[in-house]
């Protein structure tokens, strides 16, 4: 007996291929010919199991992959049910989800029991199969990433930082202030979104509801960080001066706030009349945003 | 030989699952529990939020680790990154002891997403055997299998279940994790009395016992984890009590997640009913 060919065959029967005859020789003669491998009394045993019992595990296996899945990308589930036309039926959403996930496993089998892996098959399968659904809202694409690195920046590791309240910034000097050394943690997440997905997520979260209307297109500069209280991922809305020096101080690795403060000055468009004043004290009310949003960090001295 | 009651670990009494909906009531209220169970896969490889609230509940409470993807029947290699993370959080929790299923939940390198049944066979019991002794082995305390629920017999041929657990036990020297429920529902699913079960398996192995709520679905039972325990469960876990004495019992809750104060009830109906069936008690080793 060979154990590795009876679970294969298992794993077959229940996630690739139900055996379709009904009747027990029928059932013998079908596994037999599909597992070569096995002997006479495993090729029994598999065919003594009725078919409602192994389709009890293939529901759920795959009811508990849409369930984790669910978790992570809630307002995407939302959206694909109202792109289908299923909202208010709950046996078509639980058809049109279950089969979804029959696809994504024929896609690109699970392969670890990371369900982060999983969510990122997920994300891959609407990005290379490209599914006739993104016609119906371009956007689709955008409320995956997003929902994605939402969860992505909630679970990433800890990074040593020097662990500083924003209220504390306020007690140093100016001088110490911007001799502070600052980076931008590896799991902060800057994107280019097409649509106004944190909009759409921040209505998903406090309604529990979809907009009648899927936003439409308009691109939107966001940054993802880890709010440093309740540590949970906090969406950043960026003109391009604040998203640039974010990028900016990303690729240099660290720098002082005196820096960070020149880029930002530098890029942003002022008004003739701003003096440099109202300037450093529009930087530094963005710079609270993000010391808030875990978007930079002090670095360790 | 006398053998060592509870497989030599001390009865922790009833504890809960520790989920991640009641982290912030349990930092804080500090609610009166013996113990929970923690799921080191829920926090391996992460930061943030879940692992700054283990830390803080690991401060306050003794904490055991149960596990639900070592795969310990499959016949892929055994995942050595997976093991010593593992080993890494137990040591991090101080968890007197580890725990698994007896299934498998991955093989051909696919994840099955579930806990699917062994075949009883001899060549299964070697294979789990062979594998519980590395993983006693890296993680350096003791390890103790859990009797999953199985809807189908992958083979039946050689031996029943009982004959499996305690062929795999006895090889791999290893201790039980006894999911009272998962009895209920095998015997109601595959036509047995659940006290010829526990006659028929080494109970001073038993280390720990779990009790969660199932479901009716068609003809069978369901392992939902979604439901209270249900009045056959407390039944049959006053046998276990009366033949094992007092032991670690743990309110399984996994699914539609009620309220901390709704799964403590769970746990002081367990802890009650152990301290009334276990009192003065002497059990049999």
């Amino acid at each position: 007996m060979t154990l590795n060919h009876l679970l294969s065959a298992v794993r077959e029967l229940l996630l690739d291929e139900e055996t379709k005859a009904e009747a027990i020789d029928n059932r013998r003669a079908e596994i037999a010919k599909r597992f070569p491998q096995l002997e006479k009394t495993e090729v029994d045993d598999l065919a003594t199991i009725a078919p409602e019992r192994m389709r009890v595990y293939t529901e759920l296996i795959y009811n508990g992959e849409v369930s984790m899945l669910r978790w992570v990308y809630p307002v995407t589930f939302a959206v694909l049910s109202r792109l289908m036309k299923i909202e208010d039926d709950a046996n078509a959403r639980r058809t049109f989800f279950f089969d979804l996930i029959r696809k994504l496993h024929r896609f690109r089998a699970w392969g670890s029991d990371s369900s982060r892996l999983l969510a990122a098959n997920f994300q891959d399968f609407f990005i290379e199969t490209k599914p006739d659904l993104q016609k119906s809202w371009p956007g689709l694409l955008d409320i995956i990433d997003y929902e994605k690195t939402s969860v992505d920046v909630f679970y990433a590791l800890d990074v040593p930082h020097r662990a500083m309240a924003v209220t504390q910034l306020s007690t140093l000097s100016v001088g110490e202030l911007l001799d502070l050394p600052v980076f931008v943690p590896a799991c902060v997440a800057m994107r280019k979104f097409q649509h106004d997905v944190m909009q759409l997520g921040a209505q998903w979260r406090d309604e529990d509801k979809l907009p009648d209307h899927l936003p439409s297109r308009s691109e939107n500069l966001a940054v993802c960080g880890r709010d440093v209280q309740s540590l949970m991922p906090k969406w950043l809305t960026m003109d391009g001066a604040a998203y640039d020096t974010i990028c900016h101080v990303s690729s240099a690795g660290y720098m002082t706030l005196n820096g960070v403060a020149a880029i930002y000055l530098q890029k942003q468009s002022w008004p003739d009349e701003q003096t440099e004043e109202i300037q450093f004290r529009r930087f530094f009310q963005e710079l609270v945003t993000w010391f808030s949003a875990g978007v930079i960090c002090v670095k360790n001295s | 030989m006398t053998m060592p009651r509870n497989y030599g670990l001390a009865p922790l009494g009833a504890g809960i699952g520790l989920r991640r909906q009641h982290f912030s009531d349990i930092i804080d209220q500090l609610p009166p529990v013996n113990w929970f169970e923690v799921i080191p896969e829920n926090f391996l490889g992460r930061g943030g939020f879940v692992t700054d609230a283990l830390r803080r509940i690991a401060d306050r409470y003794t904490l055991v680790g149960h596990g639900v993807s070592l795969s310990i029947g499959s016949t892929d290699p055994l995942n050595m990154t997976l093991l010593r993370e593992v080993k890494k959080f137990c040591d991090a929790c101080r968890c007197p002891w580890y725990s698994d299923h007896l299934c498998f939940t991955m093989v051909d390198h696919v994840n099955l997403n579930d806990l699917i049944p062994l075949p009883f066979t001899q060549e299964a019991v070697k294979n789990v055997a062979q594998r519980v002794k590395i993983v006693q082995e890296v993680l350096e305390r003791p390890f103790l299998l859990e009797n999953v629920t199985y809807y189908m017999q992958v083979a039946k041929s050689q031996m029943t279940e009982p004959e499996f657990i305690s062929a795999v036990l006895e090889e791999a020297n290893c201790g039980l994790m006894l999911d009272v429920s998962n009895v209920i529902l095998n015997s109601s699913n595959h036509g047995f009395a659940p006290v010829d079960f526990l006659d028929s398996i080494p109970l001073h192995r038993v280390g720990q016992l779990h009790l969660g709520g199932f479901e009716k679905q068609g003809d069978i039972l369901l392992d939902t984890h979604a439901k209270p325990v249900a009045e056959e469960t407390w039944a049959l876990y006053q046998e276990v009590l009366k033949r094992i004495g007092p032991t670690s019992a743990l309110i399984e809750w996994d699914f539609e997640i009620p309220s901390l104060a709704r799964l403590l009830q769970e746990a002081v109906m367990a802890q009650t009913l152990m301290d009334e069936v276990t009192q003065g008690h002497i059990p049999a080793t």
